[in-house]
């Protein structure tokens, strides 16, 4: 490992971070925007290590220590998730061949291993540093403070590492197990729904506590000493964390550096859900067109959608975005062990959005290099426009009644109400993603984004999103507020005046069908008269 | 006979860029015909014209005797391949094609593709997804989506870029079948041998503006170095020299 070629691709690496962010100004406010909270979040902070400082110094907490031990295996488990979810998203670095063809796989290694100290630093260390001047300040005892910062450095340094370490475990794992390698997408998408559940549900306490606390038991738990040793930590312990964070950290850096050279000169077994050399042909049997009165075209475009749906689902990426909206009644549902009147109904906003969004979100940037292809192939606006429409509805549209039926039906939600907003769904699919292609269309999006590990792929707009997102609420609004709990009886009285929640329901349908007869028009036109520029 | 492609000041600007500048052209149904240009010269912006990609800022354009800004009428009677192969990676190559054929509801489609497949030597490959396929097998795919309809005038854009001897004469030949079939088949290429092989008929583009046209023996035989070839003549009138 050469350190000076490491720091070169360090500065080189960090700097075209950098700029991807800087040059690229949705990414800039959407930074900007995050920072605003993160600098929010720091202030408050900064202000409960003060008091957590004069809680100790006024003697209030009984045993400092013991409630601290948590805390550094937090900071552990905390910085390891940043680490690990950063790493597996970013993929293969950039120009790996060049870079492997001019320095060892380790020094290309330590240079990115500097450049995630760089960046987690960037944002961590502000925090760190004022936060442990503020608990010092707030306890009358600098050395407190000094110990603090000394003791969250020392986990930060070694939690880099770490993680980054076992990240490329990981991918090692899933580019050589055969078991790993063949269902790496399965294992993906599991992961990634199991990760918005947590989120959305609010449940990460509960599914890292007991992680963090089997961590506080361990070596990770004597960084508590070390911080709080001019109160009454272990001078043992506080000794032994400095000796773990002087010995591990530097092992587990060459281990890390080692495990990415092993990964980037691995050759990956193929993976048989997308393997690029695999034979997949599938009998698709006759024609949906000959069981469905359309024409050829728009079922050769209903079949086009299915097949990269299922084969490259990561386009779809976007379609769970709004689940964080329904996080409350999932949660509550959890919590009380069965599913909340709300959950039905919200499933009835939400379902019809996913059908819309699903397909008919970017139907034209969504083309990616066939655009030109399907522009001069002479398929034609409205059959086009209707293929998409399809592609959504044909399967969403009962799967959505479906799904609010079943939620309807296990929780206190009235027959009437599941059944009218099942009914609801049946309609509002279809109008939905009608109304998605409106905006679509007219506003596509045709620039391809890093979605997951250097994997790319064409998502809607965010006009589009936010414009459809809009257009569906406000059509599904009367609906929703007729037979929502909290809404039901303002809208419909005490009882709930079923004519009252029947005729609501109805003004939504009638919306969303006009949403969506205006949105097939705008998108047709727009197809018909899409230009290349 | 109505010519297979024909312009009268057909012209492309993007503000105050003029991308095209009044280009007059005629292409006789089944010739071939080269166009040739620099980088930038407006080959891509002339070839969206006339394939319906893009409208005119002014001046006419007809091809198979339709208006290029009726689209409907127009894409019914052209094949096109884009400079990237318009192929989506998840499919196959044989999905590929079906899905072509479904757009342009092509009848007898199976045999066709069958067919296809197997004059481009795609047959063993068809049932992989496209993205493992070389270069060359997935510009064979992208030029057998291209003709699967039996157009009358096909758009090429580099067809032969990027590939392998074979690939590449593979492609020359089918351009020739095309062309004996009456075919008219529209060239853009940088490959300049491509184009003393193929063409009947050449034109150079510069900086929007068509600088010469004809045959590509009278064109050498104008170049100021007298009696040179297509390139001697592609150097002088994009500004560089004849001269070896």
């Amino acid at each position: 490992m050469n350190r000076r070629q490491g720091y070169l691709v360090g500065r080189a690496e960090f700097r075209r971070r950098v700029r991807a962010v800087t040059d690229d100004r949705r990414q800039l406010v959407a930074m900007a925007i995050t920072g605003l909270f993160v600098a929010v979040g720091m202030v408050g902070a900064i202000a409960a290590a003060y008091f957590g400082g004069v809680a100790v110094r006024e003697g209030n907490i009984e045993d400092p220590v013991s409630l601290a031990e948590p805390l550094g295996a937090g900071v552990l488990v905390f910085v390891g998730f940043i680490v690990l979810v950063r790493e597996m998203n970013q993929g293969e670095p950039p120009a790996l061949a060049g870079h492997l063809t001019t320095v060892t796989g380790p020094t290309l290694a330590f240079g990115y291993l500097l450049v995630e100290y760089a960046i987690t630093g960037l944002f961590a260390l502000p925090l760190v540093v004022f936060g442990s001047f503020a608990f010092g300040l707030g306890a009358a005892d600098p050395l407190l403070g000094l110990t603090t910062l000394t003791a969250i450095l020392g986990l930060w340094l070694l939690a880099v590492p770490l993680w980054k370490g076992f990240a490329y475990a990981l991918q090692y794992a899933f580019a050589r197990v055969p078991a790993l390698a063949r269902h790496k997408t399965a294992i993906g998408i599991a992961a990634f729904v199991a990760y918005m559940g947590v989120l959305t549900t609010g449940e990460a306490d509960s599914v890292l506590g007991p992680f963090v606390s089997a961590l506080a038991v361990t070596p990770a738990g004597w960084f508590a000493h070390l911080a709080l040793f001019p109160v009454d930590g272990s001078p043992t312990l506080a000794a032994g964390a400095l000796g773990v964070a002087a010995v591990a950290t530097p092992l587990a850096g060459a281990a890390t550096l080692r495990l990415a050279d092993a990964v980037w000169h691995a050759d990956p077994l193929p993976a048989d859900e997308s393997d690029a050399g695999e034979k997949t042909h599938e009998s698709t049997g006759p024609g949906i067109e000959a069981r469905l009165p359309i024409s050829r075209p728009t079922a050769a475009v209903v079949r086009r959608c299915w097949r990269r749906g299922l084969r490259a689902p990561i386009t779809l990426v976007y379609v769970p975005y709004p689940l964080f909206f329904m996080g409350p009644p999932i949660g509550q549902s959890v919590a009380a062990g069965e599913v909340v009147a709300a959950l039905p109904v919200l499933g009835a906003l939400y379902a019809p959005w996913a059908v819309g969004a699903a397909f008919s979100l970017n139907p034209l940037g969504d083309e990616g290099v066939v655009l030109p292809g399907t522009i001069t192939s002479g398929v034609g606006g409205r059959r086009y426009v209707a293929g998409r429409v399809l592609a959504g509805s044909l399967v969403g549209a009962p799967l959505a009644a479906l799904l609010v039926l079943a939620l309807g039906a296990v929780s206190p939600l009235s027959l009437s109400g599941t059944a009218a907003l099942a009914a609801l769904c049946l309609i509002a699919c279809p109008a939905a993603a009608a109304a998605a292609a409106g905006f679509g269309a007219t506003l596509p999006n045709t620039d391809a984004s890093t979605v997951f590990r250097s994997r790319e792929a064409v998502l809607p707009s965010p006009w589009a999103f936010l414009g459809y997102s809009l257009v569906v609420v406000i059509a599904m609004a009367p609906a929703l507020l007729a037979w929502y709990p909290a809404t039901a009886s303002l809208v419909a009285g005490d009882g709930g005046d079923i004519a009252i929640q029947g005729g609501a329901t109805l003004l939504s349908a009638v919306i969303a069908v006009i949403a969506g007869g205006v949105g097939f028009r705008i998108a047709a036109s727009a197809v018909d008269d899409f230009e290349m520029n | 006979m109505v010519p297979a492609i024909e312009t009268r000041g057909l012209s492309k600007q993007y503000g105050r860029t003029v991308a095209v500048d009044g280009i007059d052209l005629t292409v006789d149904t089944g010739d071939v015909f080269g166009f040739l240009g620099p980088n930038g010269a407006g080959k891509t912006t002339t070839m969206r014209m006339l394939t319906t990609l893009t409208k005119p800022s002014s001046g006419e354009a007809t091809v198979a005797g339709e208006d290029v800004r009726d689209r409907p009428a127009v894409v019914e009677h052209i094949g096109y391949l884009p400079e990237e192969p318009p192929l989506f990676d998840e499919f196959t190559g044989r999905e590929m094609l079906e899905y072509y054929a479904g757009l342009r509801d092509v009848s007898e489609a199976d045999a066709r593709i069958a067919d296809l497949l197997e004059r481009f030597d795609l047959a063993d490959a068809a049932d992989r997804r496209t993205d493992g396929y070389s270069k060359g097998m997935k510009q064979k795919t992208a030029i057998a989506a291209a003709i699967l309809h039996e157009p009358e005038v096909l758009f090429l854009d580099e067809p032969t870029s990027g590939l392998d001897p074979r690939a590449a004469r593979t492609v020359r030949e089918t351009i020739a079948d095309l062309a004996a079939a009456d075919t008219t088949v529209f060239l853009s290429t940088h490959i300049l041998p491509v184009v003393e092989e193929l063409a009947d008929t050449v034109g150079v583009l510069y900086e929007g503006s068509l600088v010469a046209a004809g045959a590509p023996e009278s064109l050498a035989e104008r170049a100021a170095s007298g009696g040179g070839t297509l390139e001697d003549v592609f150097l002088e009138v994009t500004g560089g020299t004849g001269e070896r």
